[in-house]
């Protein structure tokens, strides 16, 4: 048991130079180490928590969570089976059916607008007006998703009703599904107006940041301003441009509240094949069953089940931060420039 | 040994003279009662004997929230709140509260065929605050009043608006107590409070066997499942028949129950609703509604839906039907107070509060506070629900 003070002189010089030189850099140093040591195991906890949770419905189910359908019925009968038996077969191909259709067919849409709105703004719109519409694309990236499903609610289901549901494909159609304004086609139109905030942000940011004299060898090379921004200023940016892609589309396959309220809620797997009407089909994308399943939590067969939904989300944003990354270098690398 | 004694001499004393002046103040002008800040007015004017007020035991139940049952052979009174179970025994001496036995001076008796029970006993042991001023001759008892803590309550969409009204009057009057109410469905509130996350839970539907072991249920309301659709739609009344058949998806169109040539569109509620589960045991037979039919979270949403869409129909707590929807009359039975209190109409059942264990301090206290005649009439009532009472 040595204290500090019993140690040899020379000890206590060195300790103190030590003090006297390292201390300002040492400390931070540590603090940030031991904080994102924390984040690492908050993250690498959470990971661990969820998969636990869901492992009894993994473990029983295993690839059928992937190639079967029936969610609804599952977690209906598995509520009124009341045995506290965890290891039920959930089939969840509809709710990842309709999480990818929706968040694909949203982001195609989002993207088109997005870069549009983009070029718009950055090359078009004189500078005051272009400040203006940037702090509303801001503002709107930041309203809670609820906001977007109350509106959702009140008028995109009525109107996508109105104008593509008749009551006679109502009365064919019912034996399968409830044809209404709440289905896919209302979930891609909600979903490309939460989407669209995000990608707008960051592709300004990233068209923003293309050297002007980039444009320049353009123009001096006798290109319309149209061609410039087909050939020089997109190209540029792609890497940012992309990088807003990704983050949209994992606040698309995110996103719960607004789309559990427009969706339909029950996880029917969309069929293309029927043309339009796949549109129409009531789904129940994987957040939105977090949400609206949650009543029958109590039952563990369902808590595993919903665990399940989110540990499948877990890892397909996973997989999309880590794209996100990877698709950033590969541009960068292509095109050859680094910033 | 010899200090108690004297103690105890000493008491009898003080309690006898007290006793002795303040029955000679009864005698000169009637007695009067407030319970938290309210004069109680009675048909049965309480009696006072021996110094010690008696009041018919409808008082405590009215106002105190506590169910008060009457055993012909033994001659007892049972007086049980959320948090104590009080028994007195006529023209006995002893008392039990919770199981331990508790003598008082002036026993239980029956006054003109009333039960009158000892106030300052009974409102002490359910854990009131009992005051007595002599020169206005006032029995002051605080017990919805001069509460503090803090509550969370969740559960059923059902009561959740019963819940939010007595919460709101309870926080009105106590200063330092906060009640956050959540909805979440009866079947995440049972989980709650079984995991305690949650200190009083709420519920539309009975618990189960295994849910009974582990909670402590009370009733807060009758309820009444109406059937509603669209106030457009024509259709004003369904057999039960009729009614069960759409909900498991056999009558497809509004033309084959009298209305017009559109899809019956079934609006249901999520798993793990009770107001869904009581539905399927009531009409259904305990068999599922269509699979088809869109699900909702709440009472509000699916009340939405309906309000929105001329071909649908769903069910709703009676206490959730206003204007924007209709309730159709089933078997020509109209969903009201009345003939659900009777059970008359086909569809009525109780809703629930519920804690883990038996229920303490302010959790006790706003159980008793539901249950209380006050509650029943002013907040069950005014919010479309049928008092249990």
């Amino acid at each position: 048991m040595k204290g500090i003070g019993v140690l040899p002189v020379p000890f206590r010089m060195k300790r103190y130079f030590y003090m006297k030189l390292k201390l300002n850099d040492l400390v931070p140093g540590i603090i940030i180490r031991v904080l994102s040591f924390v984040a690492v195991i908050v993250m690498v906890f959470m990971f661990y928590f969820v998969f636990y949770k869901a492992s009894p419905v993994l473990v029983s189910s295993g690839l059928k969570i992937f190639t079967q359908t029936g969610f609804d019925k599952q977690i209906s009968d598995a509520f009124n089976a009341q045995n506290g038996d965890p290891a039920v077969t959930f089939g969840m191909l509809g709710l990842i059916g309709g999480t990818f259709f929706s968040t694909l067919i949203a982001l195609v849409i989002a993207s088109v607008l997005g870069i549009g709105a983009t070029m718009a703004i950055c090359e078009f719109m004189p500078a005051k007006l272009s400040i203006f519409v940037k702090a509303i694309v801001r503002l709107l990236a930041s309203i809670p998703s609820v906001v977007f499903g109350l509106i959702g609610t009140i008028t995109v289901v009525p109107f996508v009703e109105k104008t593509f549901v008749t009551v006679d494909m109502q009365i064919a159609y019912l034996e399968y599904f409830q044809m209404t304004g709440r289905n896919l086609l209302s979930s891609v139109i909600i979903l490309s107006f939460m989407i669209v905030p995000t990608i707008i942000s960051l592709s300004i940011d990233a068209v923003n940041s293309v050297p002007a004299s980039y444009r320049e060898v353009g123009y001096a090379f006798g290109m319309s301003h149209f061609r410039v921004i087909w050939k020089i200023v997109i190209p540029s940016a792609l890497s940012g441009i992309t990088a807003g892609i990704i983050l949209g589309a994992g606040r698309g396959i995110g996103e719960a509240i607004a789309v559990s309220m427009v969706c339909g809620g029950i996880g029917y797997l969309p069929d293309f094949t029927k043309g339009f009407v796949g549109f129409l089909t009531p789904i129940l994308p994987l957040s939105a069953a977090i949400i609206n399943k949650s009543e029958a939590m109590s039952v563990p067969a369902v808590e595993s089940a919903l665990f399940t939904c989110g540990a499948i989300l877990l890892v397909f944003s996973a997989i999309l931060s880590v794209s996100a990354k990877l698709v950033e270098k590969q541009i960068r690398k292509v095109k050859g420039h680094d910033e | 040994m010899k200090t108690s004694k004297k103690i105890a001499a000493l008491l009898s004393a003080a309690v006898l003279s007290l006793g002795l002046m303040s029955s000679f103040a009864f005698a000169a002008s009637p007695i009067r009662i407030d319970i938290d800040g309210k004069t109680i007015t009675s048909d049965t004017a309480p009696v006072v004997q021996n110094g010690t007020a008696l009041v018919p035991v409808k008082v405590v139940s009215e106002n105190l929230g506590a169910e008060v049952t009457w055993n012909q052979v033994k001659k007892q009174v049972t007086v049980q709140t959320a948090g104590y179970r009080v028994i007195f025994t006529i023209n006995s001496n002893t008392y039990t509260v919770n199981g331990a036995s508790k003598t008082l001076a002036t026993p239980a008796r029956i006054i003109n065929g009333k039960t009158m029970i000892p106030l300052k006993a009974i409102a002490e042991s359910i854990g009131a605050a009992v005051d007595y001023n002599s020169s206005s001759n006032t029995v002051t008892i605080k017990y919805f009043t001069g509460l503090t803590g803090s509550l969370k309550v969740s559960g059923s969409t059902t009561v959740q608006p019963i819940m939010q009204a007595a919460a709101d009057k309870l926080i009105a009057q106590n200063k330092g107590l906060s009640i956050t109410v959540a909805g979440g469905g009866s079947g995440a509130g049972i989980k709650d409070t079984i995991n305690g996350a949650n200190n009083v839970g709420m519920s539309s539907r009975s618990l189960t066997p295994d849910e009974t072991s582990k909670l402590n249920p009370y009733v807060v309301a009758d309820d009444g499942i109406a059937i509603i659709v669209n106030p457009n739609n024509p259709v004003k009344n369904l057999t039960k028949d009729q009614a069960a058949k759409i909900f498991l998806g056999e009558i497809k169109n509004w033309k084959d129950v009298g209305g017009n040539n559109a899809p019956i569109l079934v609006q249901t509620r999520e798993t793990g609703s009770g107001t869904l589960t009581t539905l399927e045991e009531m009409l259904l037979n305990k068999a599922k509604v269509v699979s088809t039919a869109t699900p909702y979270t709440s009472s509000a949403l699916l009340k939405q839906a309906v309000a929105k869409n001329e071909n649908a129909i769903g069910f709703d707590s009676v206490g959730y039907v206003d204007s924007s929807v209709k309730a159709l009359t089933l078997n020509g039975i109209v969903c009201n107070p009345q003939n659900i209190k009777n059970g008359a109409y086909p569809m009525s059942r109780q809703l629930y509060v519920f804690t883990k264990g038996r229920p303490a301090g302010i959790s006790a206290k706003l159980i008793d506070y539901l249950r209380a005649t006050t509650c029943q009439n002013e907040i069950v009532s005014k919010e479309g629900y049928v008092p249990f009472r």
